[in-house]
Protein backbone atom coordinates (compact mmCIF):
# COMPACT_ATOMS: atom_id res chain seq x y z
CA UNK A 1 0.00 0.00 0.00
CA UNK A 2 1.55 3.32 -1.03
CA UNK A 3 1.57 6.67 0.78
CA UNK A 4 -1.52 7.99 -1.04
CA UNK A 5 -3.52 4.98 0.04
CA UNK A 6 -2.41 5.55 3.65
CA UNK A 7 -3.91 9.03 3.61
CA UNK A 8 -7.14 7.45 2.50
CA UNK A 9 -7.11 4.87 5.30
CA UNK A 10 -10.21 4.64 7.50
CA UNK A 11 -8.63 2.01 9.77
CA UNK A 12 -4.97 1.89 10.79
CA UNK A 13 -3.28 -0.61 13.09
CA UNK A 14 0.34 -0.06 14.24
CA UNK A 15 2.25 -2.94 15.83
CA UNK A 16 -0.82 -4.19 17.65
CA UNK A 17 -0.45 -6.91 20.28
CA UNK A 18 -3.22 -8.63 22.16
CA UNK A 19 -2.81 -11.50 24.65
CA UNK A 20 -5.14 -13.51 26.90
CA UNK A 21 -2.95 -14.47 29.84
CA UNK A 22 0.00 -16.33 28.34
CA UNK A 23 -1.76 -16.91 25.01
CA UNK A 24 -0.83 -14.41 22.32
CA UNK A 25 -3.92 -13.80 20.18
CA UNK A 26 -2.37 -11.13 17.96
CA UNK A 27 1.26 -10.17 17.53
CA UNK A 28 2.71 -7.11 15.86
CA UNK A 29 -0.18 -6.46 13.47
CA UNK A 30 0.29 -3.42 11.24
CA UNK A 31 -2.42 -2.81 8.68
CA UNK A 32 -4.22 -0.02 6.82
CA UNK A 33 -7.72 -0.40 5.44
CA UNK A 34 -8.72 2.21 2.88
CA UNK A 35 -12.09 3.92 2.74
CA UNK A 36 -14.53 1.83 0.68
CA UNK A 37 -12.12 -1.11 0.61
CA UNK A 38 -13.47 -4.68 0.72
CA UNK A 39 -10.95 -6.73 2.65
CA UNK A 40 -11.01 -10.31 3.87
CA UNK A 41 -9.28 -11.50 6.99
CA UNK A 42 -8.66 -15.19 6.72
CA UNK A 43 -6.80 -17.94 8.49
CA UNK A 44 -7.52 -21.08 10.49
CA UNK A 45 -9.60 -21.13 13.68
CA UNK A 46 -7.80 -19.43 16.56
CA UNK A 47 -5.65 -17.35 14.19
CA UNK A 48 -6.96 -14.10 15.71
CA UNK A 49 -9.56 -13.00 13.12
CA UNK A 50 -12.34 -12.31 15.62
CA UNK A 51 -9.93 -10.65 18.05
CA UNK A 52 -8.77 -8.31 15.30
CA UNK A 53 -12.36 -7.25 14.56
CA UNK A 54 -13.10 -6.78 18.27
CA UNK A 55 -10.15 -4.41 18.62
CA UNK A 56 -11.73 -2.13 16.02
CA UNK A 57 -15.02 -1.54 17.87
CA UNK A 58 -13.45 -1.80 21.32
CA UNK A 59 -14.97 -5.15 22.11
CA UNK A 60 -11.40 -5.77 23.27
CA UNK A 61 -8.50 -3.42 23.93
CA UNK A 62 -4.95 -3.73 22.66
CA UNK A 63 -2.14 -4.60 25.05
CA UNK A 64 0.38 -2.80 22.89
CA UNK A 65 0.27 -0.71 19.73
CA UNK A 66 -2.24 1.75 18.32
CA UNK A 67 -5.54 1.46 16.51
CA UNK A 68 -7.04 4.39 14.62
CA UNK A 69 -10.58 4.32 13.30
CA UNK A 70 -11.72 7.21 11.11
CA UNK A 71 -9.02 9.37 12.70
CA UNK A 72 -9.86 8.40 16.31
CA UNK A 73 -7.04 6.90 18.36
CA UNK A 74 -8.74 4.13 20.33
CA UNK A 75 -6.06 4.16 23.05
CA UNK A 76 -7.10 7.69 23.96
CA UNK A 77 -10.84 7.49 23.49
CA UNK A 78 -12.98 8.60 26.45
CA UNK A 79 -15.45 6.04 27.79
CA UNK A 80 -18.38 8.31 26.98
CA UNK A 81 -17.26 8.45 23.32
CA UNK A 82 -17.24 4.68 22.81
CA UNK A 83 -20.92 4.57 21.68
CA UNK A 84 -20.13 7.22 19.04
CA UNK A 85 -17.23 5.09 17.79
CA UNK A 86 -19.46 2.01 17.58
CA UNK A 87 -22.03 3.90 15.51
CA UNK A 88 -19.48 3.98 12.69
CA UNK A 89 -19.78 0.17 12.48
CA UNK A 90 -22.40 -2.29 11.41
CA UNK A 91 -21.47 -5.66 12.85
CA UNK A 92 -22.62 -9.06 11.59
CA UNK A 93 -21.94 -12.16 13.67
CA UNK A 94 -21.82 -15.83 12.82
CA UNK A 95 -24.52 -16.52 15.45
CA UNK A 96 -26.66 -13.53 14.32
CA UNK A 97 -27.21 -12.20 17.87
CA UNK A 98 -30.86 -11.40 17.25
CA UNK A 99 -33.11 -10.85 20.27
CA UNK A 100 -35.32 -13.93 20.26
CA UNK A 101 -38.13 -12.34 22.30
CA UNK A 102 -38.56 -9.45 19.86
CA UNK A 103 -40.01 -9.51 16.38
CA UNK A 104 -37.92 -8.82 13.28
CA UNK A 105 -39.37 -5.31 13.26
CA UNK A 106 -38.50 -4.69 16.92
CA UNK A 107 -34.97 -6.06 16.52
CA UNK A 108 -34.21 -3.40 13.92
CA UNK A 109 -36.33 -0.61 15.39
CA UNK A 110 -34.54 -0.99 18.74
CA UNK A 111 -31.18 -0.35 17.09
CA UNK A 112 -32.49 2.70 15.24
CA UNK A 113 -33.98 4.00 18.46
CA UNK A 114 -30.72 3.32 20.30
CA UNK A 115 -28.74 5.50 17.88
CA UNK A 116 -31.29 8.30 18.13
CA UNK A 117 -32.94 7.89 14.72
CA UNK A 118 -35.95 10.13 14.09
CA UNK A 119 -38.76 8.20 15.79
CA UNK A 120 -41.40 8.94 13.18
CA UNK A 121 -39.11 7.65 10.43
CA UNK A 122 -38.27 4.34 12.11
CA UNK A 123 -41.18 2.27 10.64
CA UNK A 124 -40.28 3.43 7.10
CA UNK A 125 -36.59 2.79 7.63
CA UNK A 126 -37.20 -0.71 9.03
CA UNK A 127 -39.43 -1.63 6.07
CA UNK A 128 -36.96 -0.18 3.61
CA UNK A 129 -33.97 -2.08 4.98
CA UNK A 130 -35.96 -5.32 5.22
CA UNK A 131 -37.04 -4.87 1.62
CA UNK A 132 -33.37 -4.53 0.65
CA UNK A 133 -32.53 -7.89 2.21
CA UNK A 134 -35.76 -9.51 0.99
CA UNK A 135 -37.27 -10.03 4.42
CA UNK A 136 -40.18 -7.58 4.43
CA UNK A 137 -42.71 -10.41 4.53
CA UNK A 138 -41.29 -11.67 7.82
CA UNK A 139 -41.47 -8.31 9.57
CA UNK A 140 -43.68 -9.63 12.38
CA UNK A 141 -41.93 -12.99 12.78
CA UNK A 142 -39.79 -13.92 15.75
CA UNK A 143 -36.18 -14.94 14.98
CA UNK A 144 -36.48 -18.55 16.23
CA UNK A 145 -39.16 -19.18 13.59
CA UNK A 146 -36.79 -18.19 10.75
CA UNK A 147 -34.14 -20.28 8.98
CA UNK A 148 -30.44 -19.55 9.55
CA UNK A 149 -30.15 -17.74 6.23
CA UNK A 150 -33.21 -15.61 7.00
CA UNK A 151 -31.90 -14.77 10.46
CA UNK A 152 -28.58 -13.70 8.99
CA UNK A 153 -30.39 -11.48 6.49
CA UNK A 154 -32.29 -9.84 9.37
CA UNK A 155 -28.98 -9.42 11.22
CA UNK A 156 -27.57 -7.87 8.07
CA UNK A 157 -30.53 -5.49 7.86
CA UNK A 158 -29.98 -4.52 11.47
CA UNK A 159 -26.27 -3.89 10.83
CA UNK A 160 -26.85 -1.62 7.83
CA UNK A 161 -30.01 0.12 9.12
CA UNK A 162 -27.96 2.86 10.75
CA UNK A 163 -26.00 3.54 7.53
CA UNK A 164 -22.60 2.70 9.03
CA UNK A 165 -19.35 3.70 7.38
CA UNK A 166 -17.77 0.32 8.08
CA UNK A 167 -19.34 -3.14 8.03
CA UNK A 168 -17.60 -5.84 10.04
CA UNK A 169 -18.71 -9.39 9.30
CA UNK A 170 -17.37 -12.14 11.53
CA UNK A 171 -17.80 -15.49 9.73
CA UNK A 172 -21.13 -14.23 8.31
CA UNK A 173 -21.70 -17.39 6.30
CA UNK A 174 -20.26 -19.85 8.80
CA UNK A 175 -23.63 -21.37 9.68
CA UNK A 176 -25.29 -21.05 6.27
CA UNK A 177 -25.86 -23.24 3.24
CA UNK A 178 -24.36 -22.19 -0.10
CA UNK A 179 -27.45 -20.40 -1.35
CA UNK A 180 -27.86 -18.34 1.83
CA UNK A 181 -24.13 -17.64 1.92
CA UNK A 182 -24.34 -16.36 -1.64
CA UNK A 183 -27.23 -14.02 -0.75
CA UNK A 184 -25.29 -12.57 2.19
CA UNK A 185 -22.21 -12.12 0.04
CA UNK A 186 -24.25 -10.32 -2.63
CA UNK A 187 -25.66 -8.01 0.04
CA UNK A 188 -22.15 -7.20 1.27
CA UNK A 189 -21.08 -6.41 -2.28
CA UNK A 190 -24.14 -4.22 -2.79
CA UNK A 191 -23.34 -2.15 0.31
CA UNK A 192 -19.72 -1.95 -0.74
CA UNK A 193 -20.76 -0.38 -4.03
CA UNK A 194 -22.84 2.11 -2.04
CA UNK A 195 -19.67 3.33 -0.36
CA UNK A 196 -19.23 1.29 2.83
CA UNK A 197 -15.89 -0.17 3.90
CA UNK A 198 -16.29 -3.91 4.36
CA UNK A 199 -14.12 -6.19 6.50
CA UNK A 200 -15.06 -9.86 6.42
CA UNK A 201 -13.42 -12.41 8.70
CA UNK A 202 -13.79 -15.85 7.15
CA UNK A 203 -11.95 -19.06 6.52
CA UNK A 204 -14.22 -19.82 3.55
CA UNK A 205 -11.86 -19.55 0.55
CA UNK A 206 -14.74 -20.10 -1.86
CA UNK A 207 -16.34 -16.89 -0.59
CA UNK A 208 -13.05 -15.02 -1.05
CA UNK A 209 -12.59 -16.37 -4.58
CA UNK A 210 -16.13 -15.31 -5.50
CA UNK A 211 -15.62 -11.67 -4.50
CA UNK A 212 -11.89 -11.16 -4.84
CA UNK A 213 -9.91 -8.32 -3.25
CA UNK A 214 -7.24 -7.96 -0.64
CA UNK A 215 -6.90 -10.90 1.77
CA UNK A 216 -5.02 -10.69 5.04
CA UNK A 217 -4.05 -14.15 6.20
CA UNK A 218 -3.42 -14.62 9.89
CA UNK A 219 -1.72 -17.59 11.46
CA UNK A 220 -1.23 -17.99 15.21
CA UNK A 221 -1.83 -14.28 15.72
CA UNK A 222 0.73 -13.14 13.16
CA UNK A 223 0.24 -11.76 9.66
CA UNK A 224 1.21 -14.75 7.54
CA UNK A 225 0.68 -13.02 4.19
CA UNK A 226 -1.34 -10.41 2.37
CA UNK A 227 -2.67 -11.58 -0.99
CA UNK A 228 -4.70 -9.98 -3.71
CA UNK A 229 -7.35 -12.29 -5.08
CA UNK A 230 -8.52 -11.37 -8.57
CA UNK A 231 -12.30 -11.23 -8.83
CA UNK A 232 -13.87 -13.90 -11.10
CA UNK A 233 -15.08 -11.12 -13.42
CA UNK A 234 -11.53 -9.82 -13.92
CA UNK A 235 -10.23 -13.32 -14.33
CA UNK A 236 -12.81 -14.03 -17.04
CA UNK A 237 -11.85 -10.81 -18.82
CA UNK B 1 -39.01 9.46 29.66
CA UNK B 2 -42.29 8.25 28.12
CA UNK B 3 -40.39 6.21 25.54
CA UNK B 4 -38.22 4.67 28.28
CA UNK B 5 -41.34 3.78 30.24
CA UNK B 6 -42.93 2.31 27.13
CA UNK B 7 -39.83 0.21 26.49
CA UNK B 8 -39.73 -0.92 30.12
CA UNK B 9 -43.38 -2.05 29.93
CA UNK B 10 -42.79 -3.76 26.58
CA UNK B 11 -39.73 -5.52 27.98
CA UNK B 12 -41.72 -6.77 30.98
CA UNK B 13 -44.36 -8.08 28.54
CA UNK B 14 -41.78 -9.62 26.17
CA UNK B 15 -40.03 -11.37 29.06
CA UNK B 16 -43.27 -12.38 30.76
CA UNK B 17 -41.92 -15.50 32.47
CA UNK B 18 -38.85 -13.95 34.06
CA UNK B 19 -40.82 -10.82 34.92
CA UNK B 20 -43.49 -12.94 36.63
CA UNK B 21 -40.82 -14.78 38.62
CA UNK B 22 -39.40 -11.43 39.78
CA UNK B 23 -42.81 -10.04 40.70
CA UNK B 24 -43.79 -13.23 42.59
CA UNK B 25 -40.43 -13.33 44.41
CA UNK B 26 -40.78 -9.71 45.50
CA UNK B 27 -44.42 -10.35 46.43
CA UNK B 28 -43.54 -13.32 48.63
CA UNK B 29 -40.69 -11.45 50.28
CA UNK B 30 -42.89 -8.45 51.01
CA UNK B 31 -45.64 -10.76 52.28
CA UNK B 32 -43.16 -12.41 54.63
CA UNK B 33 -41.69 -9.13 55.86
CA UNK B 34 -44.99 -7.30 56.21
CA UNK B 35 -46.53 -10.29 58.06
CA UNK B 36 -43.67 -10.06 60.50
CA UNK B 37 -44.10 -6.27 60.76
CA UNK B 38 -47.85 -6.69 61.29
CA UNK B 39 -47.44 -9.12 64.18
CA UNK B 40 -44.54 -7.21 65.64
CA UNK B 41 -46.46 -3.95 65.42
CA UNK B 42 -49.55 -5.40 67.08
CA UNK B 43 -47.62 -7.29 69.75
CA UNK B 44 -45.65 -4.13 70.45
CA UNK B 45 -48.85 -2.10 70.75
CA UNK B 46 -50.38 -4.64 73.15
CA UNK B 47 -47.26 -4.70 75.29
CA UNK B 48 -47.09 -0.93 75.24
CA UNK B 49 -50.72 -0.74 76.39
CA UNK B 50 -49.93 -3.09 79.25
CA UNK B 51 -46.90 -1.03 80.14
CA UNK B 52 -48.94 2.15 80.12
CA UNK B 53 -51.66 0.62 82.25
CA UNK B 54 -49.57 -0.65 85.17
CA UNK B 55 -51.52 -0.43 88.44
CA UNK B 56 -50.32 -0.12 92.00
CA UNK B 57 -52.58 -1.38 94.80
CA UNK B 58 -52.16 0.48 98.11
CA UNK B 59 -53.93 -1.38 100.96
CA UNK B 60 -54.91 0.85 103.90
CA UNK B 61 -54.74 0.17 107.61
CA UNK B 62 -58.08 -0.73 109.20
CA UNK B 63 -58.61 2.24 111.50
CA UNK B 64 -58.39 5.11 109.03
CA UNK B 65 -61.11 7.77 109.15
CA UNK B 66 -63.00 8.67 105.98
CA UNK B 67 -61.65 12.25 106.03
CA UNK B 68 -58.09 10.96 106.23
CA UNK B 69 -58.78 8.65 103.29
CA UNK B 70 -60.01 11.65 101.24
CA UNK B 71 -56.92 13.68 102.11
CA UNK B 72 -54.59 10.80 101.29
CA UNK B 73 -56.38 10.16 97.97
CA UNK B 74 -55.86 13.79 97.01
CA UNK B 75 -52.16 13.62 97.93
CA UNK B 76 -51.61 10.50 95.84
CA UNK B 77 -53.58 11.98 92.95
CA UNK B 78 -51.18 14.94 92.88
CA UNK B 79 -48.08 12.75 92.89
CA UNK B 80 -46.05 12.80 89.68
CA UNK B 81 -46.56 9.71 87.48
CA UNK B 82 -50.05 9.04 88.82
CA UNK B 83 -52.84 9.30 86.32
CA UNK B 84 -55.86 8.10 88.27
CA UNK B 85 -56.66 6.98 91.80
CA UNK B 86 -59.75 4.94 92.62
CA UNK B 87 -60.88 4.13 96.14
CA UNK B 88 -62.07 0.55 96.60
CA UNK B 89 -63.85 0.07 99.88
CA UNK B 90 -63.65 -3.24 101.73
CA UNK B 91 -67.30 -3.96 100.75
CA UNK B 92 -66.59 -3.30 97.06
CA UNK B 93 -63.53 -5.52 97.30
CA UNK B 94 -65.64 -8.34 98.75
CA UNK B 95 -68.25 -7.94 96.00
CA UNK B 96 -65.50 -8.03 93.35
CA UNK B 97 -64.05 -11.14 94.96
CA UNK B 98 -67.46 -12.82 94.89
CA UNK B 99 -67.85 -11.90 91.21
CA UNK B 100 -64.54 -13.46 90.29
CA UNK B 101 -65.03 -16.70 92.24
CA UNK B 102 -66.90 -19.59 90.61
CA UNK B 103 -68.55 -20.87 93.82
CA UNK B 104 -68.15 -18.06 96.34
CA UNK B 105 -71.21 -18.82 98.45
CA UNK B 106 -70.01 -21.45 100.88
CA UNK B 107 -66.72 -19.83 101.94
CA UNK B 108 -67.47 -16.12 101.77
CA UNK B 109 -70.97 -16.42 103.35
CA UNK B 110 -69.49 -18.19 106.33
CA UNK B 111 -67.28 -15.18 107.17
CA UNK B 112 -68.52 -13.16 110.16
CA UNK B 113 -66.43 -10.05 109.36
CA UNK B 114 -65.14 -8.76 106.02
CA UNK B 115 -61.36 -9.46 106.24
CA UNK B 116 -60.47 -7.34 103.20
CA UNK B 117 -58.92 -3.86 103.68
CA UNK B 118 -59.87 -0.57 102.04
CA UNK B 119 -57.55 0.12 99.13
CA UNK B 120 -56.51 2.58 96.45
CA UNK B 121 -56.10 1.43 92.87
CA UNK B 122 -53.46 3.73 91.37
CA UNK B 123 -53.13 3.83 87.57
CA UNK B 124 -49.66 5.03 86.71
CA UNK B 125 -50.05 6.73 83.36
CA UNK B 126 -52.65 7.43 80.71
CA UNK B 127 -52.95 4.92 77.85
CA UNK B 128 -52.73 7.80 75.43
CA UNK B 129 -49.60 9.07 77.11
CA UNK B 130 -46.41 8.22 75.30
CA UNK B 131 -44.30 8.64 78.43
CA UNK B 132 -45.16 5.44 80.28
CA UNK B 133 -43.25 4.87 83.52
CA UNK B 134 -40.14 2.75 83.56
CA UNK B 135 -39.80 -0.11 86.02
CA UNK B 136 -37.58 2.05 88.27
CA UNK B 137 -40.14 4.87 88.27
CA UNK B 138 -42.94 2.44 89.21
CA UNK B 139 -40.75 1.12 92.06
CA UNK B 140 -39.97 4.65 93.27
CA UNK B 141 -43.67 5.59 93.16
CA UNK B 142 -44.61 2.48 95.15
CA UNK B 143 -41.96 3.24 97.80
CA UNK B 144 -43.20 6.83 98.01
CA UNK B 145 -46.81 5.70 98.55
CA UNK B 146 -45.69 3.18 101.15
CA UNK B 147 -44.22 6.04 103.26
CA UNK B 148 -47.71 7.35 104.10
CA UNK B 149 -48.64 6.22 107.59
CA UNK B 150 -52.18 5.27 106.52
CA UNK B 151 -50.84 2.75 104.00
CA UNK B 152 -50.31 -0.75 105.26
CA UNK B 153 -49.04 -2.52 102.16
CA UNK B 154 -48.25 -1.72 98.51
CA UNK B 155 -48.36 -4.23 95.68
CA UNK B 156 -47.46 -3.72 92.06
CA UNK B 157 -46.52 -7.20 90.90
CA UNK B 158 -42.81 -6.54 91.15
CA UNK B 159 -41.61 -9.94 89.97
CA UNK B 160 -44.14 -10.02 87.14
CA UNK B 161 -43.16 -6.52 86.07
CA UNK B 162 -39.46 -7.34 86.05
CA UNK B 163 -40.15 -10.37 83.87
CA UNK B 164 -42.48 -8.34 81.64
CA UNK B 165 -39.93 -5.60 81.10
CA UNK B 166 -37.16 -8.06 80.27
CA UNK B 167 -39.47 -9.85 77.79
CA UNK B 168 -40.44 -6.49 76.31
CA UNK B 169 -36.78 -5.50 75.80
CA UNK B 170 -35.97 -8.92 74.35
CA UNK B 171 -38.98 -8.65 72.04
CA UNK B 172 -37.82 -5.28 70.72
CA UNK B 173 -34.26 -6.51 70.21
CA UNK B 174 -35.53 -9.64 68.44
CA UNK B 175 -37.79 -7.51 66.24
CA UNK B 176 -34.98 -5.21 65.14
CA UNK B 177 -32.62 -8.15 64.52
CA UNK B 178 -35.23 -10.08 62.51
CA UNK B 179 -36.20 -6.93 60.63
CA UNK B 180 -32.55 -6.33 59.73
CA UNK B 181 -32.10 -9.93 58.55
CA UNK B 182 -35.29 -9.78 56.48
CA UNK B 183 -34.27 -6.51 54.81
CA UNK B 184 -30.78 -7.86 54.05
CA UNK B 185 -32.27 -11.05 52.64
CA UNK B 186 -34.70 -8.97 50.58
CA UNK B 187 -31.87 -6.89 49.07
CA UNK B 188 -29.89 -10.01 48.16
CA UNK B 189 -32.86 -11.90 46.74
CA UNK B 190 -34.13 -8.93 44.72
CA UNK B 191 -30.61 -8.15 43.44
CA UNK B 192 -30.11 -11.78 42.43
CA UNK B 193 -33.52 -12.05 40.80
CA UNK B 194 -32.81 -8.94 38.75
CA UNK B 195 -29.37 -10.33 37.97
CA UNK B 196 -31.15 -13.39 36.60
CA UNK B 197 -33.32 -11.12 34.44
CA UNK B 198 -30.26 -9.33 33.13
CA UNK B 199 -28.46 -12.63 32.60
CA UNK B 200 -31.31 -13.93 30.44
CA UNK B 201 -31.13 -10.73 28.40
CA UNK B 202 -27.37 -10.56 27.97
CA UNK B 203 -27.63 -10.85 24.18
CA UNK B 204 -29.92 -7.84 24.05
CA UNK B 205 -27.59 -5.82 26.26
CA UNK B 206 -24.62 -6.84 24.14
CA UNK B 207 -26.38 -5.87 20.92
CA UNK B 208 -27.35 -2.47 22.28
CA UNK B 209 -23.81 -1.92 23.43
CA UNK B 210 -22.35 -2.89 20.09
CA UNK B 211 -24.62 -0.68 18.03
CA UNK B 212 -23.54 2.33 20.08
CA UNK B 213 -26.46 2.85 22.45
CA UNK B 214 -25.64 5.28 25.24
CA UNK B 215 -25.64 3.88 28.76
CA UNK B 216 -28.77 5.78 29.74
CA UNK B 217 -30.66 4.26 26.81
CA UNK B 218 -29.77 0.79 28.10
CA UNK B 219 -29.99 1.40 31.83
CA UNK B 220 -33.06 3.60 32.33
CA UNK B 221 -35.58 1.00 31.06
CA UNK B 222 -33.92 -1.60 33.29
CA UNK B 223 -34.20 0.67 36.33
CA UNK B 224 -37.82 1.39 35.45
CA UNK B 225 -38.50 -2.33 35.10
CA UNK B 226 -36.89 -2.98 38.49
CA UNK B 227 -39.05 -0.26 40.04
CA UNK B 228 -42.26 -1.41 38.30
CA UNK B 229 -41.71 -5.08 39.15
CA UNK B 230 -40.82 -4.33 42.76
CA UNK B 231 -43.81 -1.97 43.04
CA UNK B 232 -46.19 -4.55 41.58
CA UNK B 233 -44.72 -7.39 43.65
CA UNK B 234 -44.87 -5.45 46.92
CA UNK B 235 -48.43 -4.27 46.22
CA UNK B 236 -49.51 -7.85 45.56
CA UNK B 237 -47.74 -9.00 48.75
CA UNK B 238 -49.51 -6.39 50.85
CA UNK B 239 -52.90 -7.09 49.24
CA UNK B 240 -52.51 -10.82 50.01
CA UNK B 241 -51.61 -9.93 53.58
CA UNK B 242 -54.66 -7.65 53.83
CA UNK B 243 -56.92 -10.41 52.46
CA UNK B 244 -55.46 -12.81 55.04
CA UNK B 245 -55.94 -10.26 57.80
CA UNK B 246 -59.53 -9.52 56.76
CA UNK B 247 -60.31 -13.25 56.62
CA UNK B 248 -58.73 -13.85 60.04
CA UNK B 249 -60.54 -10.95 61.70
CA UNK B 250 -63.92 -11.81 60.19
CA UNK B 251 -63.74 -15.56 60.81
CA UNK B 252 -62.38 -15.49 64.37
CA UNK B 253 -65.22 -15.42 66.88
CA UNK B 254 -65.69 -12.14 68.64
CA UNK B 255 -64.26 -12.41 72.09
CA UNK B 256 -61.57 -14.84 70.98
CA UNK B 257 -59.35 -11.93 70.08
CA UNK B 258 -59.05 -10.36 73.52
CA UNK B 259 -57.23 -7.36 72.11
CA UNK B 260 -57.79 -5.16 69.07
CA UNK B 261 -55.74 -6.38 66.10
CA UNK B 262 -54.95 -3.59 63.66
CA UNK B 263 -53.70 -3.74 60.06
CA UNK B 264 -50.68 -1.74 58.95
CA UNK B 265 -51.26 1.96 58.56
CA UNK B 266 -51.44 3.54 55.10
CA UNK B 267 -48.11 5.18 55.87
CA UNK B 268 -46.58 1.75 56.53
CA UNK B 269 -48.08 0.38 53.27
CA UNK B 270 -46.59 3.21 51.27
CA UNK B 271 -43.27 2.91 53.07
CA UNK B 272 -43.04 -0.83 52.32
CA UNK B 273 -43.93 -0.30 48.63
CA UNK B 274 -41.53 2.64 48.28
CA UNK B 275 -38.73 0.67 50.00
CA UNK B 276 -39.34 -2.28 47.68
CA UNK B 277 -39.16 0.01 44.64
CA UNK B 278 -35.93 1.46 45.96
CA UNK B 279 -34.57 -2.06 46.50
CA UNK B 280 -35.62 -2.94 42.94
CA UNK B 281 -33.59 0.00 41.69
CA UNK B 282 -30.64 -0.92 43.93
CA UNK B 283 -30.81 -4.52 42.64
CA UNK B 284 -30.70 -3.19 39.05
CA UNK B 285 -27.79 -0.95 39.87
CA UNK B 286 -25.76 -3.81 41.40
CA UNK B 287 -26.49 -6.14 38.50
CA UNK B 288 -26.05 -3.63 35.68
CA UNK B 289 -22.74 -2.44 37.10
CA UNK B 290 -21.48 -5.99 36.77
CA UNK B 291 -22.70 -6.59 33.22
CA UNK B 292 -22.18 -3.19 31.63
CA UNK B 293 -18.54 -2.37 32.03
CA UNK B 294 -17.62 -1.08 28.56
Amino acid sequence: MNQNENKNAIIRLFHVHRSYGNKRALQDITLDVAKNEFIFISGPSGAGKTTLLKLLYLGERVNEGQVLVDGINLSRIAKKSIPDLRRKFGIIFQDYKLISTKTVYDNIALVLEAVGHNRSQIPFKVRSVLRTVGMEEQINSYPPTLSGGEQQRVAFARAVATDPKIILADEPTGNLDNESASIIMDLLIRFHTRGATIIVATHDMELIRKKGGRVLILKEGLIHSILFQESPRKLRR
Amino acid sequence: MTSYLKRAINDIRDNAFVSSVTIITVGLLVLMISTFILFWDNAGRIMEDWRKGIRIMAYLKTDIADEAIDVLMKKIQETEGVNEVRFISKQQALELLKEHMDHPGSILDSLEDNPLPNAFEIITASRSDDDALTLQQVEALAINIKTYSEVDQVEYGQQWLERFYSIFDLFRLFGFAMGGIFVLAAILIIANTIRLVIYTRQDELQVMHLVGAYDKFIKIPFYLQGVIQAGLGSSIGILILYAGYAYLVSSVEKGFLVVDFYFLSLKAWLLIIASSMLLGMLGCFLSLTKYLKD
